[in-house]
This record gives C-alpha cells, sequence and structure tokens, in this order.
C-alpha cells in the first residue's frame, strides 16, 4: 500500500512509478481490460471526473496529456494533498490506457464521435467507425448519400437519421450546412 | 567591458526607470499614515504597470534581491545594495534609496507571495488569518485592487500550508483548487486571472471564511479535531454543516483509530535515513500493509453500516483521504490537542 506522505519520497518520478505498481492502479487497469469497447465513454467521463477542472487538468492540456510531466509540476507546486492527486493520477493513466486502445489514427475527438454515432448504427461500433473514415474530406451531397446508402442497407437506423445523425456531424464539424438541408437530402 | 555603475547612477537610473515623475526628495520626508499610502500608492502602480512582459514590480524587487523569502542580496552587483556604495551617497540620496528599497522590499514580498508585516504596510492586525477583520475589512473597501488581489492570494498560500500542516486534507485541497463558479475560472495567480479585482478577493475570501466557520462550528459541537476532519473526509470535501448520519460513522471509525491503530505503525525496525518507501525493511512494509488493510476493511464495514450507496467507494478520494489519515494515526499523528496542552 502506498504510503500517503510526501516525505517518504525522493521525487515526483518515484512516487508515480510506485503509483503504476498500487493496488488502486492496478485494479483500475483490471476494469479498463475487463471492460467493453461499448464502456470506452463511460470510463473516459470518469478519468476526466477524477483529473478535475483544477491547474492538474490545466498542466494535462498544456503537456498534450503526458502523466510524468504533469505530475513533476504539481508536485513541484505542493499545493495538493497526495490523495487528491493520486485519484487525480489514476484519471491521468486511465486516459493515457484508453488513448493507446484508440485505433491508430483516431484522435480523441474522433473516438467520441464514433461513441455518439454508435447507437445509431445499432450500436455497432465498427460500422460507426467505418463511416466516419469514409466521409472524411466529403462534400455534404456526398455525406447525405452515404446516409442513404447505409440506411438501405440497415446499418443506420431509419428513425435516427434525420436529427439524432445531422446533430452529431454538425456538431463535430463534418457536416456544415442547416437541419433543412440535411432532412431534404436524406430520404 | 561593461561599465560597472556607481551607487549615484544606479540610484538614478532606478529612478528614471521606475520612479519618473516622482517626487522622491519630498516624499522621503513623509512620516506615519501619509508614508503608508505613498507607499502602497507606488506599490498598487508597480503591481500594475508592465514592460514587456513583467511587471515593474517583479523587475524592481529583482534589482535589489532573489526570489527568495528572506529578501536575499541578488548576486548581480548592485553598488547600492553594499555598504561601500551606499557611502557614497549624500544624505538626501539616502533618503531616496531607503524610500525606494521601503516600497521594492513590498514589492518583492506582494509579488512573490511572501507574508509582510500587515501593520505597517496597511496599519492593521498583524496576521494573515481570515479572522483578522481588520485585514478582510481592509482588503474588500481598498481602492488599491492590486495589493487587495496579491495580498488575499498570500492568505490563501498561507491557509494551504496550515491546512496542510495540520493534515486537514479537503481544507487544503480545496483552496488549492479553488474555482470561481461565477467566472468559470481558477483562482490563479493575480496576474494570470481575468477574474475583477474585487469578485477575486471575494473569492478567496468567502471560501476562507466558510472552512473556518466550518471548523469553528466543529469546536462549538465540541468534537475532537480528528473527528471533524474524518467527518469531512468522509464527505470527501469541506461540507457547510455536520450530518448526523455522517458523524456517526465518522465516530465508529474515530474509535477503531483510537484503540486499533494508533501508534500501530511505529516501528523499531523502521529506517529514518530510507529515502524512499523501497528502502524500508520487508517487515516494516509488511506491517504497515496488513495494519491499513484492516483499515480499509473497517472502513467498509462502517460504509455499510451508515453510508448509503456510493459513498466511499474504494476508488474515491474519500477513500483515500481516510487512508492517509489512518496512516498517519498509525505513526502516533493522532488526538494532537492533548499534545498541544
Amino acid at each position: 500500500m502506498m504510503s500517503s506522505n510526501r516525505g517518504d519520497y525522493a521525487s515526483a518520478s518515484e512516487w508515480i512509478s510506485v503509483l503504476r505498481q498500487d493496488e488502486a492502479w492496478l485494479s483500475q487497469q483490471q476494469r479498463l481490460m475487463a471492460s467493453a469497447a461499448t464502456d470506452v465513454s463511460t470510463h473516459r467521463d470518469d478519468a476526466v471526473r477524477r483529473i478535475g477542472k483544477g491547474e492538474t487538468f490545466e498542466f494535462w492540456e498544456i503537456y498534450g496529456h503526458q502523466v510524468e510531466p504533469v505530475i513533476s509540476e504539481v508536485w513541484e507546486i505542493a499545493e495538493l494533498s497526495l490523495p487528491k492527486l493520486k485519484i487525480q493520477a489514476i484519471g491521468m493513466l486511465s486516459m493515457e490506457w484508453i488513448e493507446q486502445q484508440t485505433p491508430a489514427g483516431f484522435s480523441l475527438q474522433q473516438q467520441n464521435v464514433v461513441e455518439k454515432l454508435k447507437p445509431i448504427f445499432y450500436g455497432q461500433i465498427e460500422d460507426a467507425r467505418a463511416f466516419l473514415v469514409s466521409i472524411q474530406g466529403m462534400k455534404p451531397t456526398q455525406i447525405t448519400d452515404k446516409v442513404n446508402q447505409l440506411v438501405s442497407e440497415r446499418k443506420i437506423s431509419d428513425m435516427s437519421k434525420h436529427r439524432d445523425l445531422w446533430k452529431v456531424l454538425h456538431d463535430c464539424g463534418i457536416y456544415d450546412k442547416s437541419e433543412s438541408n440535411w432532412n431534404m437530402q436524406v430520404k | 567591458m561593461k561599465q560597472i555603475k556607481t551607487a549615484k547612477e544606479m540610484l538614478e537610473q532606478i529612478e528614471k526607470d521606475f520612479f519618473k515623475e516622482v517626487n522622491l526628495s519630498e516624499a522621503s520626508k513623509l512620516e506615519g499614515g501619509e508614508l503608508r499610502d505613498f507607499r502602497l500608492a507606488q506599490v498598487e502602480r508597480l503591481l500594475t504597470e508592465e514592460h514587456g512582459s513583467a511587471t515593474l514590480a517583479i523587475q524592481l524587487s529583482d534589482m535589489f534581491w532573489t526570489a527568495d523569502e528572506g529578501r536575499k542580496i541578488a548576486e548581480k552587483p548592485n553598488p547600492l545594495t553594499s555598504l561601500q556604495g551606499q557611502q557614497t551617497l549624500m544624505d538626501e540620496e539616502m533618503s531616496r534609496l531607503r524610500l525606494i528599497l521601503d516600497v521594492a522590499g513590498l514589492c518583492h514580498d506582494m509579488i512573490l507571495h511572501f507574508k509582510f508585516d500587515l501593520k505597517e504596510a496597511f496599519g492593521v492586525k498583524n496576521d494573515f488569518w481570515v479572522t483578522n477583520k481588520q485585514l478582510v475589512e481592509w482588503l474588500t473597501t481598498t481602492a488599491y485592487e492590486r495589493i487587495a488581489m496579491h495580498t488575499a492570494y498570500i492568505m490563501k498560500k498561507f491557509a494551504i500550508s496550515v491546512y496542510e500542516y495540520g493534515h486537514y486534507q479537503p481544507a487544503q485541497d480545496e483552496l488549492a483548487e479553488l474555482y470561481s463558479t461565477e467566472y468559470h475560472e481558477l483562482v490563479r495567480d493575480p496576474d494570470r486571472t481575468k477574474i475583477p479585482p474585487r469578485a477575486y478577493v471575494k473569492t478567496i475570501i468567502d471560501a476562507l471564511q466558510q472552512i473556518e466557520r466550518h471548523w469553528q462550528r466543529g469546536r462549538r459541537l465540541k468534537l475532537r479535531p480528528d473527528l471533524v476532519m474524518l467527518h469531512d473526509e468522509i464527505y470527501g470535501v469541506v461540507p457547510r454543516l455536520f450530518d448526523k448520519g455522517v458523524l456517526a460513522a465518522a465516530q465508529a471509525l474515530y474509535d477503531y483509530m483510537d484503540k486499533e491503530l494508533c501508534g500501530r505503525l511505529v516501528l523499531k525496525e523502521y529506517n529514518y535515513n530510507a529515502t524512499s518507501w523501497n528502502d524500508q525493511p520487508e517487515s516494516v512494509r509488511r506491517t504497515t500493509t496488513e495494519v491499513l488493510n484492516r483499515f480499509a476493511d473497517k472502513v467498509r464495514e462502517v460504509r455499510a453500516e451508515y453510508l448509503s450507496e456510493d459513498w466511499v467507494t474504494d476508488d474515491s478520494l474519500s477513500f483515500s483521504y481516510l487512508m492517509a489519515h489512518a496512516q498517519r494515526c498509525g505513526s502516533g499523528l493522532w488526538r494532537e490537542e492533548d499534545d498541544a496542552q
């Protein structure tokens, strides 16, 4: 069991190294490994909640989601308690693990979009992912043609092909036309 | 070869760069409240004006001292900080220098967030704790808004260090990550915030007062400090009330810690020269793990008996706080109020 006493560690690096062997992180890692791909967004939300909105989160963004330099910075400031830092570090390690599982070439943002598309594709994450890849760089009418094709192939839910699907693609900037335009094109 | 300035030349340079159009000669004759007002007006100006990317306050401080606490003389040669250099100045020049050092000193403490003499600086009681009503009144009404922001920030840092020393971790963390819900921003260093000055000061003062009120409420209820901390650790934050159910849970843990845990981690084999946990003897690490695992089981038992589902889950901050408290208790850091008497 990890010591909560800062004086028991020579440095931030030592602390993070001990944390990676600690039961708290190892059991979290087990949970991540045992979960289905469908649980990714839940785990991601949980990790973000653990990291919080404080300075740790800001360093996390500045350092491009690298755990070690973030911990070094927060350790140096020495205002947060070790229990709090431990929770945040487990959040960051969880995100690190999740991002390593993300398919090559898929950014975190794209993975988020896939998660939102999944229910529209009857829960089929691979179909959602393939669709997202296929429409990269397409013009609006090409996108709606693709959607019509996938609806006819019963890969996209008929009930979700209008507003639900439009909103996901519009919010992430892939389809910039209005909902009315979308509804005119998607049969 | 770079010409080293004389004390007189350095004095003139500083006056030109930092005190243009300020009659330091006249000001050096001020006393009491008038001198205090002059000093504050200058510090306020220096904290506000920038040259390049830094405020004039930090640049002036750097002319004389390092960034360490206690005003350590900077290494780069400055004839104004050496006795030899000062002895070349006339009396009137020395008076101006003393005033400059006075202003620069307060700039140094403000910008680097070290405590300073509040009586001398503001004419209020010299105590950075939020119970100092004179200080709170001054900070919330003064026209010197930058000074108020920096002073409030110093109060926050001081409180964090006090709570850290007292192991009151929910309070320590609340202040370390203090957030303005009104401005959707962390309460950062005053030079890195967009929160307006009055709101900035109010956010800090309010947070400090709420934590202090909660602690004082605990004292009025005659709750022992460790019990108050256990209660708040179960919450995971400093709550604004004492919940009976949570107190009951906290009391159950308190009783266990008092009887079964206190001092159990004070081990003969403990190596005080070890620089890391892994360097402790295996017997120390094994005993510590066993003792803390038993406490963890006790937490789960108390959780099941007294608390709703989702409280103090094994992976929660609350659980971590309680384990840290247990470790300190095991090491003998328990009921420290008894030692203080």
